[in-house]
């Protein structure tokens, strides 16, 4: 872990719902024997119906790929010699198997969520691991998704 | 970067539907990087039904056409001497070209109503490089007025 910061982001909309189960918007695979730790991520939606319900998010250690697409990951602090390692994908046409939950939150779809974690407690995804996030929409909303890691 | 610390804001900038507006950008000065401390935007909103906006934090090319602050306009945060080298534009009437490659800093929803805010953690934060652009490009579904401002230490 060396400082080399990037951020996975959706830079168009992730339509979410898929019948009410689980739906992986985002997940970054850090890559083989070097540890990424999480600096913090977010989500926001779109929706525009105040009496809404709330939509599950989780933030999870995930064993597999699943069928996603690509997605490119943007250095914070870029012109060093060094460029990102990690991949990124977005978007789960077939869900990625799940390990552990690390974070669930209740989010209305007419805002969002965002979290940055205190230096010292950031999750760690192990080298070679995936990490995660997991919508679960009562009802059709798109969201924008990023996550801030450190290689 | 020597701890000069300056606030580069904007009064309420009109967004008009679905229309991509820069209304904030700064510049570095030429050989000097300039960290980006925070951003933040907020809106005049009043309908509870609105569509939430698309906020996007990204590097750009150019300057499009936008309006220039003198030095005067930008608020240094902890009282130096020194005057801000840094430019700082707002509210493009015509679009500057995005950067290629390592473009988006960040991305947000935000519901009209109500607003966003980020201060990045030390070591975090992202960097303009020397005579590079930041700005910030809003899209809003329906007509808003919005204020944003973008934290900067050279």
């Amino acid at each position: 872990m060396a400082a080399n910061i990037f951020i996975a982001q959706a830079l168009s909309e992730i339509a979410t719902y898929n019948s009410g189960s689980p739906k992986t918007v985002l997940q970054v695979k850090a890559p083989a024997n070097c540890r990424v730790k999480i600096l913090g991520w977010g989500i926001s939606f779109d929706g525009r119906d105040v009496a809404a319900e709330p939509v599950v998010v989780d933030l999870v250690r995930q064993t597999t790929a699943g069928a996603m697409s690509s997605l490119y990951v943007y250095q914070q602090q870029p012109y060093t010699d060094t460029a990102i390692s990690s991949t990124a994908q977005h978007t789960a046409g077939s869900e990625p198997t799940l390990a552990d939950v690390l974070d669930s939150v209740e989010v209305h779809p007419q805002s969002g969520y965002e979290i940055r974690y205190p230096y010292g407690q950031e999750p760690v995804i192990a080298g070679d691991g995936r990490v995660g996030i997991r919508v679960t929409a009562p009802a059709a909303v798109n969201c924008r998704v990023k996550m801030i890691c450190e290689e | 970067m020597a701890d000069l610390r300056f606030a580069a804001t904007t009064a309420d900038v009109a967004l008009v539907a679905a229309t991509a507006k820069t209304v904030l950008q700064v510049q570095a000065p030429t050989g000097r990087r300039v960290k980006i401390l925070g951003w933040s935007v907020s809106f005049d909103g009043q309908l509870v039904t609105s569509e939430p906006v698309t906020v996007v934090l990204t590097r750009q090319a150019g300057t499009g056409t936008m309006t220039a602050y003198t030095s005067s306009d930008i608020t240094t945060l902890n009282m130096v001497a020194e005057t801000v080298q840094s430019t700082v534009r707002h509210t493009a009437t015509v679009e500057p070209t995005a950067s290629s490659g390592q473009a988006a800093l960040d991305t947000v929803l935000v519901h009209p109503q109500s607003g966003y805010e980020v201060k990045f953690p030390i070591g975090q934060e992202p960097i303009i490089p020397g005579a590079g652009y930041v700005g910030l490009v809003i899209t809003a579904p329906q007509s808003v007025n919005c204020r944003s401002k973008i934290i900067c230490e050279e």
